[in-house]
């Protein structure tokens, strides 16, 4: 059904635009995934990446880091408090006294609450405090004042304290949590020996704390990222301590400025002042890199982090896009030299001249086109796939990927020779067959490029959102890379319409050609 | 008479053969000069050396007494001329490009080239580029034409016209040379040059062969006549006549004799006694002269 | 036997230009002569011939078949040489008659070589750069390789040089000698006068006369031209032959007459002429070309009928 020397004669013919075409693809495709890969974009990108993630990580390390201090610091003096209280402030004198006088009045029968009424009575408050306090510990305790007893008491005094507030605000996990972290605290401290809260907190702080992130892990986008690969123990250290350090000379800073502000304050209203601007002070000190900067610029630096920049550029740009121009623009040269262009200059009669069908002349051109389209991109593909193979692991793109493209571009083309060749067939002037079939082709091309603008595939910065409606208006949308890329089964069916296309459009070109008058 | 054109002892050798050699020819006021010969003679060299296209190797072309290489631009501006191969220069269309030529040669009314688009029933609307042969001469002869030149060079206008345009066209010739035009034609085919021209020149392997008068031509003082008889003694007892034969077919009982003009009543009174089948006159036309000329390998 | 047939055909492409309801037969070892201007409808006519255009009535029939639908069994037959050339792409000379070659399944080499001599066909040039002459020269080897036996030629001779036109001319008159069929289009009346037998004059697509060549040339009818000593003599000889039923005096200027007369009766009229004084005595030949013009003069007179359109 094919007639061997028009086949000749129109390789011949259209040799030149085609080695072209398929040369400059071929090369461009090349250089694109060896430039790609040697660039090690993903590098670029996985160290971008990288680096909100540590400093995310140096971010949450810091504020860990004052907040538990804030805690500990404000526990450890409440403890010192407390024991003072407890131990300090009264003599084993008084202490006998109060116990005696307490019991003595339990069996005159007084309720506890009246028995601490006339203990109290007419005593200083820090003395009525001090009595109070010591009593719930004798009914606890007992007599045993010794400082581990005094201490173990505080301490799950305290815990407990601890746990209910937190219970309250963060629940029960955050209670437990809060109580165990506390408790082995204040053992801390106890053992020890320190006296000095501040100087006690700023170094456990970072040496607990060590220890606790390096063991953690979390998963960002499908992916666990350790924080030991980003931050040794010692450099954990480093990080919360001058956190700590940072935070207690600003805490200075603040207090003074309240001093003069409020000059006629007492201790615990500048105490109670400070408190309320802490958590505020402690957000400042631990902003992230992306905190700091304009909501769209963190937005668009985190989505560059995110984009696999190889897949974008190779799939979509470039087998949709670029990579269709040259074939498109060969395929609407040589549709048009295939037929009409023959027809308008009069050759086409020698060709009819002779006992050759005009179904065998249509299906002749129709083979050469599509076999000459099937080899240029069997050269793409094997192009494709050498290059990736000296580039190997750089670029996240499999050889599977790749032979999709090929395969999805190639029944793109299909479809789009099918619409220029019964547009060829149709016209009998070249001008009118280039324009329509051309044009459309065109246009198709166009709004392909267009509705790019609008995909989730640019990043959002750049990205307008209605442009994507202009890919409704193509076929190349038909094409769908981010199907293959992701690895999904969709592209399937679309490439069965572009096909189907394909298939369409030359048979009625052909029948078409068979049934017009030709003005030879 | 003034000589409008004067071609003096011109020599162009391209080498091989070719080239035009030793041209002598001059054109006067008012005259229809024709030029024929078979291709490559050289018809088209003469014309480009009149034109200034090129310069002869050795004589000299003068055009209104103006040489016609240094001046050729000049000489350009009043004469009207049909190249042998039409090449349009860069104009969308044949309207654009005749309203180019106006400007050119400074003509403000375009009623004449109106006229002329009429007559040779040219669409000059047409995009240049895809004009058909015939269009693209009918353009070109309107363009040589609308200035309304003194002197019109044609180097073979009517190859692409169809038998009525061709008509067409030497009726406007005709029209131009009543008004006194000076018009140099080269043309091969020789019915055309004996409708308009008054003299026309024979040239052949680059060389004039001769220049003949048409009147002579048309009036000759003799004429042939061939005349067939119906039974064989008829014939072989008219052959005894003294008649100049100049060919004998004795199958057909026929001679062809070559007989002045005012021996016509003699002959007509010879032949009542015999039987004649028929008598047919063999015309002496522009292409005998000249083909006998080549034959005999005559060259002035 | 009929080898071209044109039946009550009609194609009307609108504005009064097409063919209408034109009818022939071409019998084979004829050559006919398809003689008419451009737009007239020659080329229409061949069109549909060759099956790329189909008729809207009527039949156009080769070797007795449809020609719309049945080209392709015909076609090997047949050698056509379109009025422009326009030669495939990308090809060299040799390609080309090598391409032409395979699609018209010849053998012969021979054959094909000889015409490239006779032609005077170079194959070792590019198509691109070929003069419109050597095209037409290298269409003519195209068309001709498979020694069709009809040949269907539009316009053949244009672009040629005298030589090669005359070349030609002989090439078809020994085709017909061999008994070839053959339809020449064309507008120049010395190839058609010099080879065809049956003459067909095309005017806004209908035929207006068919005749036979040799009518023509070798018409019994004859027209001569009588010069008068005197316009006395003319008068005596006019009052003398009027009434004549041999001859018809068809006009007069100044002392010119104009007769027409069959052959059958020429010595009637040498008898005539002998009794009066005439100084001359020519012959009005008519050739194809004047015909032809007959049958466009009234046109030409009321300003052209050939259909155009105005910008």
């Amino acid at each position: 059904m094919i007639s061997k020397p028009l086949y000749k004669q129109s390789a011949k013919a259209n040799l030149g635009t085609w080695v072209f075409v398929t040369a400059i693809n071929c090369i461009m495709l090349a250089i694109i995934i060896i430039v790609l890969g040697r660039l090690s974009v993903s590098e670029i990108r996985d160290s971008m990446a990288d680096m909100f993630i540590r400093d995310a990580i140096e971010s949450n390390i810091e504020q860990k880091s004052m907040e538990y201090y804030n805690l500990t610091d404000k526990t450890l003096e409440n403890f010192n408090n407390l024991y003072d209280l407890l131990n300090v402030r009264l003599n084993t004198f008084q202490k006998n006294y109060i116990i005696n006088t307490y019991k003595n009045l339990l069996q005159q029968g007084y309720t506890d609450e009246e028995a601490r009424q006339v203990l109290t009575n007419n005593q200083p408050a820090e003395y009525q405090l001090a009595i109070n306090t010591f009593l719930n510990y004798y009914l606890v305790q007992g007599e045993d004042y010794s400082r581990e007893k005094v201490s173990e008491y505080i301490l799950n005094l305290i815990a407990e304290e601890l746990y209910k507030q937190v219970l309250e605000t963060d629940g029960e996990e955050a209670a437990q949590t809060a109580k165990v972290f506390i408790s082995v605290a204040i053992n801390a401290y106890v053992n020890s020996g320190s006296t000095n809260v501040t100087e006690f907190a700023t170094n456990y702080i970072p040496s607990v704390l060590q220890d606790v992130f390096h063991e953690q892990s979390f998963t960002n986008k499908n992916k666990t990222i350790n924080v030991s690969d980003y931050f040794t123990k010692a450099r954990i250290y480093e990080l919360s301590y001058s956190a700590i350090v940072s935070f207690r000379a600003e805490l200075e800073v603040k207090e003074n400025q309240l001093r003069e502000k409020y000059p006629d304050y007492t201790d615990e209203q500048i105490q109670s002042e400070l408190e309320k601007q802490v958590t505020s002070i402690i957000q400042e000190r631990s902003k992230t890199l992306l905190d700091s900067l304009p909501k769209k610029v963190s937005e668009a630096l985190t989505e560059l982090g995110d984009m696999e920049v190889s897949t974008l550029v190779i799939g979509t740009i470039f087998y949709r896009i670029s990579g269709l121009l040259l074939p498109i623009i060969f395929v609407i040269m040589t549709a048009n030299n295939l037929i009409a262009g023959q027809v308008d200059s009069g050759a086409m009669a020698f060709v009819l001249s002779t006992p050759t069908k005009r179904r065998k002349v249509t299906i002749t051109q129709m083979s050469y086109l599509i076999s000459a389209l099937l080899v240029m991109y069997i050269l793409m593909t094997l192009t494709s796939i050498i290059s990736l193979s000296i580039v190997k692991d750089a670029i996240k793109i499999t050889y599977m990927q790749l032979l999709k493209l090929n395969l999805s571009a190639f029944i793109t083309m299909l479809a789009i020779s099918g619409i220029c060749f019964l547009s060829s067939c149709w016209f009998n002037r070249s001008k009118y067959a280039m324009s329509i079939g051309g044009g459309l082709t065109m246009f198709f091309l166009v709004a392909t490029i267009l509705g790019l603008f609008g995909s989730p595939v640019i990043p959002s910065a750049i990205r307008i959102e209605a442009m994507r409606y202009f890919n409704y208006v193509s076929i190349i949308t038909l094409f769908d890379t981010n199907s293959i890329i992701e690895g999904t089964n969709n592209y399937l069916w679309k490439l069965l319409i572009l096909l189907f296309i394909g298939l369409i459009t030359y048979i009625i070109g052909i029948k078409r050609f068979n049934e017009k008058d030709l003005p030879l | 008479m003034e000589k409008v054109i004067e071609i003096k002892d011109v020599t162009k050798d391209f080498g091989n053969g070719r080239g035009i050699f030793d041209i002598d020819l001059s054109i006067y006021k008012g005259e229809m000069l024709g030029f024929i010969g078979p291709n490559g003679a050289g018809k088209t060299t003469t014309i480009r050396t009149i034109m200034g296209f090129i310069k002869p190797d050795k004589g000299s072309i003068t055009v209104k007494g103006m040489d016609a290489w240094k001046d050729s631009a000049r000489i350009k501006q009043f004469v009207g001329y049909v190249p042998g191969e039409i090449g349009f220069p860069d104009y969308k269309s044949g309207t654009d490009f005749l309203k180019a030529i106006a400007e050119f040669k400074g003509v403000k009314d375009l009623s004449y080239a109106n006229y002329l688009i009429e007559k040779l029933q040219l669409d000059p609307s047409a995009n240049l580029k895809r004009m058909s042969k015939g269009m693209k001469q009918k353009t070109a002869i309107v363009a040589s034409l609308l200035a309304d030149n003194d002197i019109i060079i044609l180097d073979e206008p009517t190859t692409g016209l169809d038998p009525l345009m061709r008509v067409s066209f030497l009726d406007i010739i005709k029209a131009e040379k009543a008004k006194g035009k000076t018009i140099f034609m080269s043309s091969h085919v020789y019915e055309e040059l004996e409708k308009t021209c008054d003299r026309v020149a024979l040239i052949n392997n680059g060389r004039i062969v001769d220049v003949v008068k048409l009147d002579d031509i048309k009036n000759r003082k003799v004429t042939d006549f061939k005349i067939e008889f119906t039974n064989r003694d008829d014939y072989l007892n008219f052959k005894r006549l003294n008649y100049q034969i100049i060919r004998d077919q004795e199958t057909y009982n026929q001679v062809t004799i070559t007989i002045e003009k005012d021996r016509i009543k003699m002959l007509f009174n010879d032949l009542t006694n015999y039987q004649v089948k028929f008598i047919a006159e063999i015309k002496y036309t522009l292409e005998r002269h000249f083909n006998e000329l080549i034959r005999r390998g005559e060259v002035i | 036997m009929i080898k071209i047939e044109v039946e009550h055909f009609t194609k009307d492409y609108g504005f009064g230009r097409g063919v209408f309801d034109i009818s022939f037969q071409i019998h084979e070892g004829e050559v006919y002569g398809f003689l008419g201007p451009n737009g007239a409808g020659k080329s229409t006519t061949i069109r549909h011939l060759l099956g790329f255009s189909k008729p809207d009535k009527g039949h156009t029939r080769i070797l007795g078949m449809e020609t719309f639908t049945n080209y392709d069994k015909f076609m090997d037959k047949i050698g056509y040489l379109p009025g422009e050339i326009a030669l495939p792409e990308g090809l060299t000379c040799y390609e080309f008659i090598e391409m032409i070659k395979e699609l018209k399944r010849v053998k012969d080499d021979k054959y094909i070589k000889y015409l490239c001599d006779l032609f005077e066909v170079d194959p070792t040039g590019e198509t691109k750069r070929m003069s419109l002459g050597m095209k037409r020269k290298l269409a003519i080897v195209a068309a001709f390789m498979n020694d069709p036996e009809i040949l269907i030629l539009d316009e053949p001779t244009s672009g040629l040089d005298l030589k090669m036109q005359q070349v030609f001319i002989d090439f078809i008159k020994e085709e017909k000698e061999r008994g070839k069929t053959i339809l020449l289009s064309s507008h120049i009346f010395s190839e058609v006068d010099a080879t065809c037998d049956r003459i067909e004059i095309i005017k806004e697509g209908k035929i207006v006369a068919e005749f036979y060549a040799t009518d023509l040339k070798h018409s019994k009818n004859k027209k001569y031209e009588v010069e008068f000593s005197s316009l006395d003599d003319l008068h005596v000889f006019r009052n003398l032959y009027e009434k004549s039923d041999k001859f018809t005096i068809i006009n007069q200027e100044d002392n010119h007459l104009l007769i027409n007369i069959n052959d059958e009766n020429i010595n009637y009229l040498i008898k005539a002429l002998s009794h009066v004084h005439f100084r001359s005595f020519s012959q009005l030949k008519e050739t194809l070309e004047d015909y032809f013009m007959k049958y466009y003069k009234e046109d030409r007179d009321f300003g052209g009928a050939i259909q155009w359109k105005k910008s």
